[in-house]
């Protein structure tokens, strides 16, 4: 037998291997990949038979060990040829470019030979100028091969890598480097004779290396005893996989636990929906409702109610608008570029008594629709079929915050009605509906301005003012406008006159007014 | 003694009280806000001088609501 001696003598497929390992090889090798990497030999001086042969008890040793496995591999192979043009960093970084510096297995020690092919003399020159790969000249000396070989043995500890920087690429050198490494790294020898069989792999008698190794195999090939480690790492790997099934059973079940759970979280909360439902519906067949029924029943500004279904109800109510900020009006009177000052003086006059002397109260009416069911208030109807007026039951002007088809305005109200209803506690959230009617916001220029416009055209004739100190004194704004002219005898025609056209029944076309 | 049922958006209590007392003195026993609260009296709104009224100067002899609302403000938000 032989030593591998050439780059084409050193393929993976041994067609040399002895008899008593050619059964054995199929073992050989994959041990030796698990626990040795070869990131890149392309000629096989790391990788072949022979190294895989040497290094097998080794390697099966430290794959048996317990614990072992989270620091595998024990060992990275490189090799790489290079020319030299003379730029030495070009050189380097062709050599050893950045990502070789950040390799996710930092702990394993990369074994890096490289050989130079050209311009090998200046290249060890600059290297040996350069600070940053420092040889280690003691082991230098033993893997040179003869006085014309130039080798440099270098270890970077940040990168953990050694360079074997050569400038003639061997596989006798490479032996040299794989007989160093087990008192470089100190690795364990699997038996006491192993450094022996080392030393001699590293020499140049292969038969004397072969006989030395032969008994380590002979255990392992010829008795029933070469069948242990197979079937101990197949018992482990059986035990990893009934570990990972039981494992993957105990997340699957898991996971459907808490599916499960989600699900009758689900549904106990679709219970307690229902019965909050079913206790509202209860209570409004006695209880909370019929308190709300007598309550109700008594209330005085109460003018229509009408059943929507079997949940709403739609009432009718008239109240006197009693929440309202007077500064904003008496900005209104001073700002003559208000849309008030459009308005004749009869009209400014009665506002002017409203808001600012107190001598009028003006009343409005609502219409709306409570859910007793869900608990809210809403829109007195739900679709906008017809004109608003079929809608309201003419009891008084329109609230300007709540008209049909327009606007469904309870502002800062609304959480605090739709709470009370959602409570069941009806009296509280009608009370606060009613607050809601008796406010006007005369800051919100979009509907007041849509209310002036309205009390004095469409709905002249409708109840809007009462007075305070004669309540049965009510007036529509156009009883009120007679009332003012006789007060005021006028000296010329009234101002209004156009109100009176019975060609002009609309409010468009009223000169001067802002619409 | 008459029953005055007092509500709130918080709270809804029913208290025996002398008719003679006014409404002020049952509202602030009960601990009721009414500065920041607009008050109704079985469905009618107060005045500022209607507080300091007693229950049977307002005509109640047997029983009534009186619901203490938050003052809040409409606005063009549908």
């Amino acid at each position: 037998m032989h030593f591998i001696s050439s780059p084409g003598e050193g393929p993976l497929l041994p067609h040399v291997l002895p008899n008593e390992l050619r059964g054995f090889y199929d073992e050989i090798y994959s041990v030796y990949q698990t626990v040795f990497s070869c990131s890149s030999d392309e000629n096989g001086y790391f990788w072949n038979w022979q190294t895989m042969v040497l290094l097998y008890p080794l390697a099966s040793h430290y794959l048996n060990k317990p614990d072992t496995q989270p620091h595998l591999p024990l060992a990275i192979f490189r090799t790489v040829e290079k020319n030299h043009y003379g730029e030495y960093s070009a050189t380097m970084y062709s050599i050893y470019p950045d990502r070789m510096k950040r390799r996710p297995n930092m702990h394993a020690p990369v074994i890096y030979m490289v050989g130079i092919k050209r311009g090998k003399t200046e290249f060890f020159e600059q290297l040996d100028a350069d600070d940053t790969y420092v040889d280690q000249k003691g082991i230098s000396v033993i893997l040179q091969e003869d006085r014309f070989h130039k080798i440099r043995f270098c270890y970077q500890e940040n990168t953990n890598t050694y360079f074997i920087f050569t400038s003639k690429m061997s596989f006798s050198l490479a032996r040299k480097i794989i007989a160093i490494l087990p008192g470089l790294l100190k690795w364990e020898l699997p038996t006491p004779d192993y450094l022996d069989i080392i030393k001699a792999f590293a020499g140049t008698d292969a038969d004397l290396w072969y006989k030395l190794i032969s008994p380590i195999y002979k255990k392992l090939t010829t008795n029933l005893e070469r069948f242990r480690a197979t079937l101990e790492r197949f018992a482990r790997a059986l035990d990893d996989r009934s570990l990972r099934i039981y494992r993957d059973t105990i997340t699957r079940c898991q996971n459907n636990i808490n599916n499960y759970l989600a699900q009758v979280d689900v549904w106990y909360n679709e219970i307690r929906m229902n019965q909050q439902r079913l206790f509202a519906l209860e209570n409004m067949q006695g209880g909370e409702f019929q308190e709300f029924i007598e309550y109700i029943l008594k209330h005085p500004v109460v003018k229509s109610i009408e059943i929507v279904d079997a949940k709403r109800l739609r009432f009718w109510v008239v109240t006197p608008i009693l929440y309202y900020d007077v500064d904003a009006f008496k900005v209104m009177e001073r700002n003559k570029e208000n849309s008030l000052h459009k308005y004749p003086e009869f009209f400014k006059d009665m506002l002017h008594k409203v808001f600012i002397d107190g001598k009028y109260t003006i009343y409005t009416e609502s219409v709306f629709m409570i859910d007793f069911q869900d608990g809210h208030v809403a829109p007195s109807h739900q679709h906008h079929e017809g004109t608003q007026e079929e809608y309201t039951k003419g009891y008084a002007v329109w609230q300007p915050h709540v008209v049909p088809h327009t606007y469904h305005c309870w502002g800062n109200n609304l959480p605090h009605i739709n709470k009370a209803l959602k409570n069941r506690k009806f009296i509280e959230g009608w009370e606060q509906i009613i607050a809601a009617t008796q406010n006007i916001n005369l800051t919100d220029t979009s509907v007041i301005l849509d209310f002036w416009k309205r009390i004095y055209t469409k709905q002249k004739d409708l109840f809007c003012i009462q007075d305070n100190e004669n309540p049965e004194i009510q007036l529509s704004v156009q009883d009120y406008q007679k009332l003012y002219e006789k007060e005021h005898t006028p000296e010329s025609p009234p101002v209004d006159t156009i109100l009176d056209n019975p060609h002009d029944p609309e409010e468009r076309d009223v000169p001067g007014l802002p619409f | 003694m008459i029953q005055v049922t007092i509500g709130t958006n918080t709270n809804r209590t029913k208290v025996n009280v002398d008719p003679n007392r006014t409404l002020r003195s049952v509202l602030e026993e009960n601990e009721v806000n009414y500065s920041v609260a607009a008050v109704h009296l079985d469905g009618v709104s107060l005045k500022p001088g209607d507080m300091d009224k007693t229950f049977a100067d307002l005509g109640i002899t047997e029983s009534c609501y009186l619901i203490a609302v938050i003052k809040a403000d409409n606005s063009t938000a549908a």
